[in-house]
């Protein structure tokens, strides 16, 4: 059976059909905008300032952001994630947001699908130097942050993914420490270019990409935006992620994309954006530094890598 | 008929990737695609180069043991050295295609950015120092220079037990995670050359016959 974000025979070139569909958009406004995205109220009316972003270059195909997917909880290889993710179950599933919080919140899948959600075209950096350009939608983390209040005594925010073994078959083998687990500093967190994800290519998102919802951050390597998650904790110490845990040496905690500090088996320097054969240079911030450069004055990268 | 059945099939690979280039056919990181099958492609050729001479020490023990004598040329399996040339460089060739495509694709030819990377980074610097080691070896495995070099061939050629454990470091440093394979290379790799130092530790299985082949090739 066909599920609804599959693509259809007619969606057999979906970037070009993007591209022109944003054409039109671009001419025709918010209210057609509605229409084309029912589920969500997409477009330029959300109660949050849109950031202004430079060029990302053409979206990546459809059918290559569905199909290479880095997802350990199916299996430490890309292609067969698209199949074994299918087994997740993605309702009914509820967010926590705990810790250093003024209220601690549990919130349903509804409730989050209903906040208003907008399109961000954003880059994204694997640390094995490869890259693609992904239209998320989403909103800011910051929104669902914000209604649990958290305390100044919270430093870090804390994300943890889902672990079920019966459905995430790679979780049955001790690849990693599950559940997996990531971590912001809070005014990474609260940045408004980091997004909770919904869908993407203006369609719910497919289980291989995280659903029902996952962390975006755009200027750090993509393991740092945890699929599936189920947890948000605000802590007072710098959270241990699952990464750390398996090679401290290989993924610290801020993993900025960053060509000068080298990974000891894939070069950070350039990456491979799929859909090209060569690779091009990486870029600071992976192309974000204007935005969050001023989060880290002062920082040794290198040690804080 | 077996040294012609592997001489088309050791192209194999190199088929495929072409055809894949070609056809646009290299899946979603062709660059990942080409970089893994010539990688691939070379260490299964050296490690099976490598278990020639244990595989024909159990074949002649095994045609002993059901007294599978046509004399001696019948049991002997000296074929399999023969064979052994061919697998070693087709080694060579996918591992040089392997450093080859890095090069073009990853580097663009520049020298600069080759030593920048290769003295980073400790899986690069053991994989260029595997691929120069094999060079002598590919160059001196012709016959007529085997029979001119003398003792000094054999010699000469136990490099590649070193090349053999240069190049499952190259391959166990730069598997990220959850990969398998590369301790399924080390273990086999491990095996072989084990093999080989229990037979030279244990003088008692040293079959005075082994020495003799090899020089009279």
């Amino acid at each position: 059976m066909r599920r609804d974000w599959e693509p259809g025979e007619n969606e057999i070139t979906p970037e070009r059909l993007f591209r022109e569909r944003r054409r039109l958009l671009k001419g025709l406004g918010a209210a057609s905008l509605a229409m084309t995205f029912p589920s969500a109220a997409l477009g330029n009316d959300c109660p949050w300032d849109r950031p202004v972003l430079g060029d990302v270059g053409p979206p990546t195909a459809l059918r290559a952001i569905k199909s290479y997917n880095n997802y350990y909880e199916f299996s430490p290889e890309k292609e067969p994630v698209r199949i074994l993710a299918q087994e997740l179950t993605p309702r009914p599933w509820t967010i926590t947001i705990t810790g250093e919080v003024e209220q601690p919140l549990e919130l349903d899948l509804d409730t989050i699908m209903a906040l208003c959600q907008e399109e961000r075209i954003y880059r994204l950096r694997c640390v094995e130097g490869w890259s693609m350009v992904i239209p998320w939608q989403g909103f800011p983390l910051s929104t669902l942050l914000e209604k649990a209040k958290p305390l100044s005594s919270g430093k870090f925010v804390r994300f943890v993914g889902t672990y079920r073994p019966s459905e995430m078959i790679n979780q049955r083998r001790d690849t990693l420490d599950w559940p997996y687990t990531e971590g912001l500093r809070i005014d990474e967190a609260t940045h408004p270019l980091t997004l909770v994800a919904t869908g993407l290519y203006g369609k719910p998102l497919p289980p291989q990409n995280g659903a029902p919802l996952r962390l975006v951050v755009p200027w750090k390597y993509g393991f740092k935006s945890v699929k599936a998650f189920q947890t948000i904790e605000v802590v007072r110490q710098q959270p241990v992620t699952t990464w750390m845990k398996a090679a401290p040496s290989e993924y610290g905690f801020y993993a900025n994309v960053n060509p000068e500090v080298p990974h000891p088996r894939w070069s950070q320097r350039r990456e491979t954006r799929i859909g090209e054969l060569g690779k091009r240079p990486t870029q600071m911030f992976n192309g974000y530094a204007d935005q969050v450069a001023h989060l880290y004055t002062g920082m040794d990268l290198e040690r804080h890598f | 008929m077996l040294r012609i059945l592997l001489s088309i099939g050791g192209l194999g690979p190199a088929v495929y990737l072409i055809h894949g280039l070609s056809t646009g056919n290299l899946g979603f990181n062709p660059f990942g695609t080409l970089v893994s099958i010539t990688g691939q492609a070379g260490i299964w050729f050296l490690i099976a180069t490598l278990a020639i001479t244990p595989l024909r020490r159990w074949l002649v023990s095994l045609c002993r043991w059901c007294r599978l004598q046509q004399g001696r040329r019948g049991a002997d399996w000296n074929f399999l050295i023969r064979i052994r040339r061919m697998l070693g460089l087709y080694g060579f060739f996918y591992v040089t295609l392997h450093a080859g495509v890095y090069c073009q694709l990853e580097m663009g030819w520049r020298v600069d950015l080759l030593w920048q990377d290769a003295t980073e980074k400790r899986y690069l610097w053991l994989g260029w120092l595997g691929w120069l080691m094999l060079i002598p070896l590919a160059v001196t495995s012709h016959m007529a220079l085997r029979r001119r070099m003398g003792k000094n061939w054999r010699r000469l050629h136990r490099v590649f037990y070193i090349i053999a454990v240069v190049a499952v470091l190259h391959i166990l440093e730069s598997a990220k995670v959850g990969d398998r394979d590369p301790v399924l290379y080390a273990a086999a790799t491990l095996l072989l050359l084990g093999h080989r130092l229990t037979v030279a530790a244990l003088s008692k299985l040293r079959r005075p016959e082994d020495e003799e082949l090899e020089i009279h090739r």
